[in-house]
């Protein structure tokens, strides 16, 4: 940030007041901060069609590409593995029919799917992508991420209570329940590498793992910071209702929960968020737990560790993103009260024993070890 | 005579079935990156057996289709003497669900029937691919094609006449060998008396059309 408005005083600042130089510099990054999400999002719906499609033993989208017809005018020259799709996919979403239901909150039902994106995209501000790649740089960081993403459960509520549509109802507060469980344990799971680290800084955790060439990572920390990385990872799945816990979209029971009244973009609205919390979830993982963006070379000087390290961080990223996929094309739902059962009777303890020894090691090595 | 069902109250590790199970889907993940499972012409069924890529990209690539495939009729004649295999018996249209055959038997010059159809038409657009036609045909002349295409423009495209329905009986060897040589004998025997009880050049595809 620092760096981009200094660069942009030397250019612009004959002609500029240092004050539109600043503003000028937010307003660069802050289109970044716009563009880059929906770019992913797009990224990450070909990526999860093309992947379970590969564990169904089939191709997926791969028509969609860039240049002209072959000759016989039944596919595109350059497909590029259907990587065009979701632009085709964007284009129907936005000539679709946009229905509110008659008897719906109006207001209320057309505000859900745009706050649905904004808790996602406040996140993404705090997120180091890779050395100094990063908005702001908060020292609560995991605090307001916690924080932020949590407004989700209020968004469905809102989404599922304007559309008045029992099934829209329904799979709104069965989401809410089980957003507000696990985010119990997800706290609790979160706080180990924060005592790992000693801050609530993401980068400050990020740096904290940067040890042993980059790959000192919480995880590595047997068994509490395994431990933790695990428990997270199960509560985050909870959190962003992904396949075990996908109870929202249990079409046979609740048509689809809290979107069964939406339609077009603002259906598409209400996905984009789920995907972009889905590599957030990600993302906090590897921040968290798989050493951010450190990693081999990263310590080289000059720009080929800045490339380096967001080489790492995406890397990881999209493993952990993978791995999200990979889950979803196998395991089936859990049923509701074994979804609440898994949170308060197995998860909650595991994580508050876990936290409690993290605790005391951190304490004994601090005391005796330093 | 008891049945003992497995309980598999057994203790095992928790999280075992679950990474079995990521275990199996990933095999699958990978192997269809190395292995195709088309159904290739000639060549045996499925040669991934559970894995690899199923799809066929229709288009471009097509599985072969069964003998037995129900498309919608066509007629044969003869590749050697031209001559129709039909002789207007009307049991097709009698056998047909729909009604959608509609056939006129030729007459002579002095109005004494003769057997070949003047005018054969089936509306393809009612057509429900049943195959009655052909069971109830005894002359082995309407049989059921194997086409894919069958989107058409206009509705007055659907009305298929005689002219665009004759296919010659190599075509029909070709596609469903198997079904034709069930037929052949009687076909060609019934033929041969068919053109005996028809005045010369009657009841014949055109010598253009044919060649095309």
């Amino acid at each position: 940030m620092e760096l981009l408005i200094q660069g942009l005083e030397s250019l612009l600042g004959v002609f500029l007041p240092y004050w539109v130089v600043v503003l000028l510099a937010f307003a660069i990054v802050i289109t970044i901060i716009l563009l880059f999400p929906t770019l992913l999002f797009m990224l990450m719906t070909w990526l999860l069609r093309r992947g379970i499609a590969r564990i169904a033993d089939r191709i997926g989208p791969n028509r969609v590409g860039l240049g002209p017809f072959n000759r016989e005018r039944t596919r595109q020259r350059w497909t590029l593995w259907g990587l065009m799709q979701p632009i085709a996919d964007g284009i129907k979403m936005f000539t679709k029919e946009d229905i509110v239901p008659e008897k719906a909150d109006r207001l209320l039902h057309r505000i859900a799917p745009i706050a649905a994106i904004v808790p996602s995209f406040l996140v993404f501000a705090v997120i180091p992508f890779g050395k100094g790649l990063v908005a702001t740089d908060l020292n609560v960081g995991i605090l307001y991420v916690v924080a932020v993403s949590s407004i989700f459960t209020l968004v469905l509520l809102v989404a599922g209570w304007s559309s008045n549509n029992k099934y829209s109802l329904l799979g709104a507060m069965r989401t809410a329940a089980q957003m507000i469980s696990y985010e119990v344990p997800m706290v609790l799971s979160l706080v180990v590498p924060v005592l790992f680290a000693g801050s609530l800084s993401l980068n400050r955790i990020v740096e904290n793992q940067g040890a042993w060439l980059g790959l000192r990572w919480h995880i590595f920390y047997f068994p509490l910071g395994t431990l933790a990385f695990i428990t997270y990872f199960i509560a985050a799945l909870a959190e962003i209702n992904h396949t075990p816990f996908d109870l929202v979209e249990a079409d046979s029971e609740i048509v689809a929960g809290y979107v069964t009244e939406y339609s077009g973009m603002k259906f598409a609205l209400f996905f984009m968020g789920e995907f972009l919390n889905a590599f957030l979830v990600c993302a906090l993982a590897t921040i968290l737990f798989l050493g951010g963006w450190q990693g081999p070379g990263v310590q080289l000087g000059g720009a080929w560790g800045y490339l380096f390290s967001i080489f790492w961080f995406f890397l990881k990223t999209f493993a952990l993103y993978f791995l999200l996929i990979w889950i979803r094309g196998t395991w089936p739902r859990l049923r509701v009260d074994q979804l609440m059962h898994f949170a308060w009777k197995r998860l909650v303890p595991v994580t508050l024993v876990n936290l409690l020894l993290s605790g005391l090691v951190v304490i004994v090595v601090r005391t005796f070890l330093s | 005579m008891t049945f003992t069902v497995p309980r598999h109250d057994e203790f095992r590790f928790p999280g075992w079935g679950l990474l079995k199970g990521l275990w199996v889907t990933g095999v699958h993940f990978l192997r269809t990156y190395f292995l195709r499972n088309r159904r290739i012409p000639g060549k045996e069924l499925f040669p991934g057996g559970r894995y690899g890529l199923f799809t066929v990209q229709y288009p471009e690539e097509q599985a072969p289709i069964p003998d037995r495939y129900r498309g919608l009729p066509i007629l044969l004649y003869d590749d050697a003497t031209r001559a129709e295999l039909c002789t207007a018996c009307m049991s097709c249209a009698r056998a047909c669900p729909v009604g959608i055959i509609h056939i006129e038997q030729g007459t002579d010059a002095e109005g004494k029937k003769i057997p070949y159809a003047s005018s054969f038409v089936i509306e393809y657009d009612v057509c429900l691919n049943c195959g009655l036609c052909m069971d109830a045909c005894a002359f082995g002349s309407i049989v059921l094609d194997h086409n894919l295409k069958t989107a058409r423009m206009r509705r007055e495209d659907f009305r298929m006449t005689k002219e665009k329905l004759l296919r010659p009986i190599s075509y029909y060897e070709k596609i469903a060998p198997s079904l034709w040589a069930e037929m052949r004998e009687e076909a060609l025997k019934r033929l041969a008396g068919t053109i005996n009880r028809r005045p010369p050049d009657v009841g014949r595809v055109p010598r253009k059309v044919a060649e095309e």
